[in-house]
């Protein structure tokens, strides 16, 4: 055991920022954060951006929500968040889903939005009005990373990489756009 | 299509497209309650998936964490690209 878990490090840094105050904080120092952890990345992620043309209307096209803030069904396996590495697999739950059924793993931010709102993380009530309205149809499954942490190989290896199995099961629901949200 | 609210990392990533927006983690899509903002930010990803015409671009409405106003948006505008004041940064 690292001294990470054993002074429940994350854990200890979670309660501080479910505070008002240290959600304040973490809004005040947010752009000194993300350069800090852009820094961090050593480089430019190798190889050519990927792109697929949009081939038909959007209202012919099946939406999937690709989300990293550990998002998980209650009764499933909730991710590693002790981890000074991380937890790089992922959860899938049906589109259908209420935010009732879902909890909520990751432990870098605050979730206080999340927990006066939970739309601002997974935004089903936007999305099934746009469904509901003929904009675009939702896919049946939308899923959650937890918190990869260092473990980037176990994440992309394109052999056993947990980010090409999520795109295999997209392509299996029939998903033409993944939306990417960050947490 | 890639929201983002860091986009020193989102540059590093390369997505095929991104909507980068200043709001704090735990909060990509607004403020609690605020339906018309997180709209509009569905809203513009999807007006940047139909109008991007090459992998890479990272767009930024500019909106302002907690300033910014939002006036109701209605779902015909998602499939609308022209007159789109998108900002691209790149």
């Amino acid at each position: 055991m690292g001294l990470m878990e054993r002074f429940s490090f994350w854990r200890r840094g979670d309660a501080m920022l479910q505070s008002r105050a240290g959600a304040r904080f973490a809004e005040a120092t947010g752009g000194v954060v993300n350069r800090l952890a852009a820094v961090m990345m050593t480089s430019r992620q190798s190889g050519d951006v990927p792109w697929s043309p949009l081939t038909k209307p959007l209202s012919e096209c099946r939406l999937a929500v690709v989300t990293t803030a550990g998002l998980h069904l209650a009764g499933d396996r909730p991710f590693d968040v002790d981890s000074a590495q991380g937890d790089p697999s992922f959860r899938s739950f049906p589109s259908e889903s209420d935010h009732a059924d879902l909890r909520i793993a990751h432990t870098h931010f605050s979730r206080r939005y999340y927990d006066a709102d939970p739309n601002v993380i997974l935004p089903l009530d936007g999305l099934r009005k746009l469904a509901d309205s003929d904009v675009l149809h939702l896919a049946p499954r939308f899923f959650s990373f937890g918190y990869a942490g260092t473990l980037t190989r176990e994440l992309v290896d394109p052999e056993r990489g947990t980010a090409p199995r999520l795109a295999a099961e997209l392509h299996d629901d029939g998903v033409d756009l993944a939306l990417l949200v960050p947490a | 299509m890639s929201l983002s609210i860091n986009l020193e990392i989102s540059e590093k990533i390369g997505a095929p497209r991104t909507v980068f927006v200043r709001f704090p983690h735990g909060a990509p899509f607004g403020e609690p309650g605020a339906m018309n903002q997180r709209m509009t930010v569905l809203r513009d990803l999807l007006r940047t998936l139909q109008e991007a015409s090459e992998p890479g671009v990272i767009v930024e409405p500019g909106y302002q964490w907690r300033r910014t106003e939002y006036p109701p948006v209605a779902p015909s505008s998602f499939a609308e690209t022209q007159n789109s004041k998108l900002k691209t940064k790149n």
